[in-house]
């Protein structure tokens, strides 16, 4: 049997979906084309890809008792699957990116975060769109590859 | 030609085809052979999402392998809904289900279908939720709510071996319990919590102390899990007062060559897909409870004596010898595959009597809430008219009626009958003797023709017979 990966169902389908979506949306972001014009959709998936790296450096809950009771039951969360940390933190990409900066971990993925918040926020009143952060898109792309990388893997599995 | 251009082209024209395939397939249905209404509510429901979803528009920003991805879990439900035919589904069944289901949630409330599973078993699934979920990525928000706003179905999946599947009907109460679950969630989680948070505390302090980087990722994953435990166990609950002692009998039997000792968390990819359930030896003796199976073996006995049916004895003996012992519990944690499986297991494990106490006290605080919250026949079923089904079943005669001094007598309700059949169904199976094995599948087959012909008539009977007071 030839395994069709793009042609599974399940809840590895599911992940494969979630991040695949997010990864057109940023090669979308990087297209000078679309930066100008990003779909509510677009906005959407960059905006899941916020909540999967805040997941990824939550802080520590004082009150675990709140994840029972505040939890989203409709939502898939994909974040606690993944030991995100461990992950972003051995990517080249992200080493490599503001090397000279001393920076710790949280830091700098709370710049990941705040470029796409910003990039995707734009302020009123506005008349030109704002260039897209080039640089950080990049970063987050290879995140997000990487990630989808092991989820095509559970997907032939 | 650059296979980068070409390439996401080709995937988008296949999706598009089978977006059409898929479309197609659902016109061709006969709503006629529908089972209820609700079926042709999801296959309109499906129809509209799969025209929006080819509108040029919206078609933009979608990743077309993402599309196609999604078009085949799409089309699983499609499946769903050719599957739910009357063919093949029993109308009493399905009315009866609907009877209860309306008591549940009323006329305002979320619609349920009826399909078949291939599997043998019986299973709910929140039709219009697995929809959005598998939307995710395409539309953006807004459009998913829209669909699915005054659409929320569910879809029960029948075990399509039914004929000789009639006793686990009872495990449909089970699957009722997960529609009230996700409709009462945030109280139950409320009272989950207030149920389990010191025990929530320590594991977190474990957490935290083996890894304080990743404590927060993983005790959600915990939560999750005992989210799942305290879910299932609140179905079981449902099942016990809905069906009363025949769910017993059924998850019983689904446990038969089993080990009852395991508890087991299931990890996923995302937490919602997070599976877990409690070993069935605690099931069994929550379910004992929650049945009343010995204030209705203690009836049983009195029933016996004043019918002269010595049967009856030895069906609430075997009722009341049910393994429900659960001190050797064990926990199983997977995949293996997963890096947090050893961990949960571990934290998990250290708290697991504690977390059963939690639970039972978790359940004690449900079963009042339901009885605040529906109005249902508590016991759902008492031993005399079992008592006196089980008399007819033994003369084959058809367990509709139980006597009330009058000509006609009182139809049995679904759960008598339910209850009769199970109890006698068992006693036939326990007293099975290999050389008569042919006479045992045709005295099987005789119960089971029985109790479904049973079902009909005295549907009928509740409903339609308004006229005999006029």
């Amino acid at each position: 049997m030839i395994p069709n990966a793009v042609a599974s169902i399940g809840p590895f389908a599911e992940l494969w979906s979630h991040l695949k979506s997010i990864d057109h949306a940023l090669e979308r972001s990087l297209d000078s084309k679309n930066a100008e014009s990003l779909t509510e959709l677009d906005k959407e998936r960059l905006h899941a890809l916020v909540e999967l790296l805040q997941m990824g450096v939550a802080p520590a809950s004082p009150e675990p008792v709140n994840l029972l009771t505040c939890a989203t039951p409709l939502d898939p969360d994909y974040g606690s699957s993944i030991n995100l940390r461990e992950r972003i933190s051995t990517l080249p990409a992200f080493e490599s990116w503001k090397k000279s900066s001393r920076l710790g971990f949280e830091p700098k993925v709370q710049k990941l975060i705040d470029a796409i918040q910003g990039f995707v926020v734009k302020p009123p009143g506005s008349l030109f769109p704002k260039d897209a952060p080039r640089q950080e898109l990049e970063v987050l792309r290879a995140i997000v590859q990487d990630l989808l990388f092991d989820a095509e893997a559970a997907l032939q599995q | 030609m650059d296979p980068k251009i070409w390439e996401p082209r080709a995937i988008l024209g296949k999706s598009l085809a089978l977006i059409e395939k898929t479309a197609a397939g659902l016109d061709h249905l006969d709503h006629w052979n529908f089972p209820t209404d609700s079926s042709d509510a999801a296959r309109k429901l499906l129809l509209q999402t799969l025209q929006t979803l080819e509108t040029p528009a919206k078609l933009v920003p979608m990743d077309p392998s993402v599309l196609y991805n999604r078009l085949f879990s799409i089309q699983a439900l499609a499946e769903l809904v050719a599957r739910s035919s009357t063919h093949h589904i029993s109308w009493p069944l399905v009315s009866y289900c609907d009877q209860i289901w309306h008591t549940l949630f009323g006329d305002t409330g979320p619609k349920i279908f009826y399909s078949l599973t291939p599997e043998h078993n019986y299973s709910i699934l929140r039709f219009s939720a697995m929809l959005g979920r598998h939307l995710n990525g395409l539309l953006p928000n807004a459009d998913i709510s829209a669909l699915l706003r005054d659409n929320d179905l569910y879809c029960l999946q029948l075990a399509s071996s039914e004929d000789y599947n009639l006793p686990l009907y009872a495990n449909i109460g089970h699957e009722f319990g997960h529609a009230i679950f996700d409709h009462k969630e945030a109280e139950l989680r409320k009272l989950l919590a207030a149920n389990v948070e010191t025990i929530l505390n320590s594991i977190y302090s474990d957490l935290d102390a083996k890894d304080p980087d990743q404590a927060t990722r993983r005790a959600k994953r915990v939560v999750w899990a005992i989210l799942g435990f305290a879910k299932e166990l609140f179905c079981d609950l449902v099942g016990a007062m809905l069906m009363g002692p025949s769910f017993l009998v059924s998850l019983y039997e689904i446990s038969w060559a089993q080990n009852k000792d395991t508890w087991t968390i299931s990890l996923s990819p995302y937490d919602q897909a997070i599976r877990a359930y409690p070993s069935f030896h605690f099931r069994l003796s929550c379910i004992r409870k929650w049945s009343e199976v010995d204030s209705f073996c203690a009836d049983a006995q009195q029933a016996s004596k004043r019918l002269g049916i010595a049967r009856l004895i030895e069906i609430a003996e075997y009722l009341q010898g049910i393994p429900i012992r659960h001190d050797s519990d064990s926990l199983n944690v997977g995949p293996d595959s997963d890096g947090d499986s050893n961990i949960v297991k571990e934290v998990v494990t250290k708290y697991r009597t504690r977390l059963k106490q939690g639970l039972d006290a978790f359940l004690s605080e449900c079963a009042t809430e339901m009885k605040n919250w529906y109005r249902l026949p508590l016991p759902c079923v008492s031993a005399y008219p079992v008592a006196e089904l089980l008399q007819r079943l033994e003369h084959r005669i058809l367990p509709n009626v139980i006597p009330d001094e009058t000509l006609l007598g009182k139809p049995a309700t679904f759960a008598a009958i339910l209850n009769a059949c199970a109890l006698y169904r068992l006693h036939l199976l326990a007293d099975v003797k290999v050389e008569s094995s042919a006479g045992l599948a045709r005295d099987t087959a005789i119960i089971e023709r029985l109790t479904a012909k049973a079902f009909e008539v005295s549907f009928i009977q509740t409903k339609y017979n308004n006229w005999s007071g006029t």
